[in-house]
Order: C-alpha cells, then structure tokens, then sequence
C-alpha cells in the first residue's frame, strides 16, 4: 500500500516538472506575434497605440500636424502657462533632459512638444516666449479647443477648466504625465509624475534600445 | 567678577537660549523665475515651528505681488490639480515645507520684473499676529535631477 502511495506522489511530481518545462520551453521557442514586453516601466506594448492625423498651430501660428512627429522621437507635455508649479518643473526636467541627451550626442532625433490646455489665454505668441524659456529647440503648440482636443483627446489627456477666482483667473486642472512617441508614430510611453531627469532618460535609453533591437 | 555678576550673565544668556528655542523660523524662501511673460510665480519655502503649540498660517504679502495665496497641488490618478488652502495648519515643534508637487505660494501678478538672483520680501502673517519677515531669492527653475538628491 505504502509503495503504491509513493509511486503516485513520484509519478505527480514528475508531470508537474516536465510539464512546467514544456511550458518553459514552448513560451521560449514557440511563441507567435510582438516579443514579450521587457521589464520598462511606463512601455507601452504590446500593440502600442498609432497617433491619428490631427491639426494644431506651433508657437509662431503655422499649422502643426501629425508629419510634423514623424521621424523624430516626441516628448509631449500637456499644461498651461499659468501653472506655476507643475508644469514648469516638468519642463525644468525635460529641458535637463534634452541637454544631458544632447551632450551624449544623442538628441538629433528628439522633439520636446508642450501643448497648451489653455488655448484661450496661451495664444501663439505666449507660447513661444514660454517655451523659449526652457529651450530654444522646443515646441510649443496651441489653437482653439477643437483642435487641441484632436491631439489630446487621442493621447488620452484629461483637462477641464476650474471656476474663476477672479475676473481672467483660473486653474486648469490636467494629465500630468510626459508621453513617449516614436518616430513612426505610436504612442510608446508614459512616465508619469512626478517625474526626474535620471528616471526619464534611463527609461527613454531602455525603451530606445528595445525598439531599435527589434528593427535589427 | 563678582558672582553677583556671573549670575546676571547667566540668567541674561538662558533667557536668550530660550527666546532663541522658542520661535517661529523661516528657510531657504525662494521663487522660480519663470519665463517673463509669466504673471503667476510660485513661491517656496519651510516654516520651522519651534514653540510648543500650534500656529495657523492665515495671510501672505509682498510689495512685488498684487496677491499671494496658499495652493496645495495633487495629483490623483495622473491628473494634477491646484487647490486654495485658506490657512496652513503647523503643529509644535514641526517644520511645514512649501515645495514643488506639494504646496507652494501663489504668487499674482507682479509689478515688476521678477529675474533671477533678486531678492524680493515676504511677509507671513499667523493667527495669534505674529508677523514674521523673510527674503524670497528668484532661482532659475530647479529641475528634480532624481529621488535621491530631491529628498531633502
């Protein structure tokens, strides 16, 4: 009786291993499709999201559309000139961003874009001196309510209007989070508030390399 | 010297020890300059609570702003918003930091330029009247390079 017991135990123990190698083994070699996520925090994969055509105005007023992201890699930042606490710290970040990857000769292809969520008071013309004033190469965008919607509504920014405090004063309250879009146009990454200049380039550098592994 | 006199130096020196343990302190005042167009500042700095009880925070001035407020910021589910705090609660022997994320000064409407390096004054106003003075330094924004060196 005792033998029959301990030939069942045995017999379980050794479906359960080899069926756990199966599973190794097939997960390794067999599978179909994207490769398996890597451990990046913020990556959005599989199936990153494609950015759809959408029409906004840069800071000098001319029309800024989905082209205008191709083939670069795009850091977009949305906020409002009249926060005075998030977003220019987010921009202070990404603007230490910017120059540390220029210094590693590594910013050719990077575009820093801030969007307006204010388009009423962020005209062109206060963009561009805003914008300016964390880095000459940024870009600002803007345009009426329709056409930030078209850009943001797609991302997935969240931004509604506060009462009036006074007469032309209000907040905005807004989605926080830097986003990440490659070159050929999906939306591959967020990095989320509140953000540090170490953590958004080690993340960038992971999420660069494992795109640029795949292409290989 | 007489030890009349030593006495006096004493008492004198423990009465300023005790003033001194005693007060309301104000740190590392400072304001983001901001690009020039910009006519909301954010100011910061830590309020050191050194008395036994509680102080309210209730008013702010400054001859360079039209107004100043309280505004905590959250972020709740990604999404950032400013909220107005009528007074600022600061328990004994605590110290409350005004910081970037967290709560700043809000700062309206300056009448002049607020540029890098100057050094503006702030007048903070408590519940029971006490009023202290502090100077504010205007910094280029402080970028938060990483946890580590933000923890402060």
């Amino acid at each position: 009786m005792k033998n029959r017991v301990l030939q069942a135990v045995i017999l379980i123990v050794c479906c359960t291993v080899l069926g756990a190698a199966l599973g190794i083994f097939t997960s390794r070699y067999y599978h179909s499709g994207e490769p398996a996520k890597p451990d990046i925090e913020g990556l959005l994969w599989p199936n990153p999201r494609d950015v759809e055509p959408f029409k906004v105005l840069d800071q000098d007023g001319k029309p800024f559309g989905l082209e205008d992201l191709s083939g670069k890699w795009s850091f977009l930042f949305f906020g409002y000139t009249h926060c005075p606490d998030i977003c220019p710290v987010t921009l202070a970040v990404l603007a230490r961003v910017y120059s540390r990857l220029e210094e590693q000769k590594l910013a050719d292809n990077i575009q820093v874009i801030f969007v307006s969520v204010d388009p009423e008071r962020d005209t062109p013309d206060v963009i561009k001196s805003y914008v300016n004033y964390f880095n000459k190469n940024f870009i600002g965008l803007t345009g009426n309510e329709q056409q930030i919607n078209s850009l943001a509504g797609q991302i997935g920014i969240v931004h509604a209007r506060g009462e009036n405090t006074a007469p032309g004063e209000y907040p905005v309250d807004h989605t926080a989070s830097v986003f990440l879009i490659s070159p050929d146009d999906k939306l591959l990454g967020i990095f989320s508030a509140p953000q540090t200049v170490d953590n958004i380039i080690f993340r960038f550098k992971a999420i660069t390399d494992f795109i640029n592994h795949l292409d290989t | 010297m007489s030890p009349v006199f030593n006495t006096l130096v004493l008492f004198l020196l423990s009465i300023n020890i005790s003033l001194a343990a005693e007060n309301i302190e104000v740190r590392n005042a400072r304001i983001n300059e901001g690009p020039p167009t910009v006519k909301v500042h954010a100011g910061y700095l830590d309020i050191i609570n050194n008395t036994g009880k509680s102080i309210e925070l209730v008013d702010a001035n400054s001859p360079v702003f039209e107004k100043i407020e309280f505004h905590s910021t959250r972020i709740d589910q990604g999404i950032s918003s400013m909220h107005r705090q009528e007074k600022v609660h600061i328990p004994a022997r605590t110290v409350f930091s005004f910081s970037p994320g967290q709560y700043h000064l809000m700062l309206f409407n300056n009448n002049q330029p607020v540029r890098q390096g100057d050094i503006i004054p702030l007048e903070l106003i408590f519940s029971d009247g006490e009023i202290i003075q502090a100077d504010m330094q205007v910094i280029h924004v402080d970028p938060v390079e990483s946890i580590h060196h933000h923890d402060r």
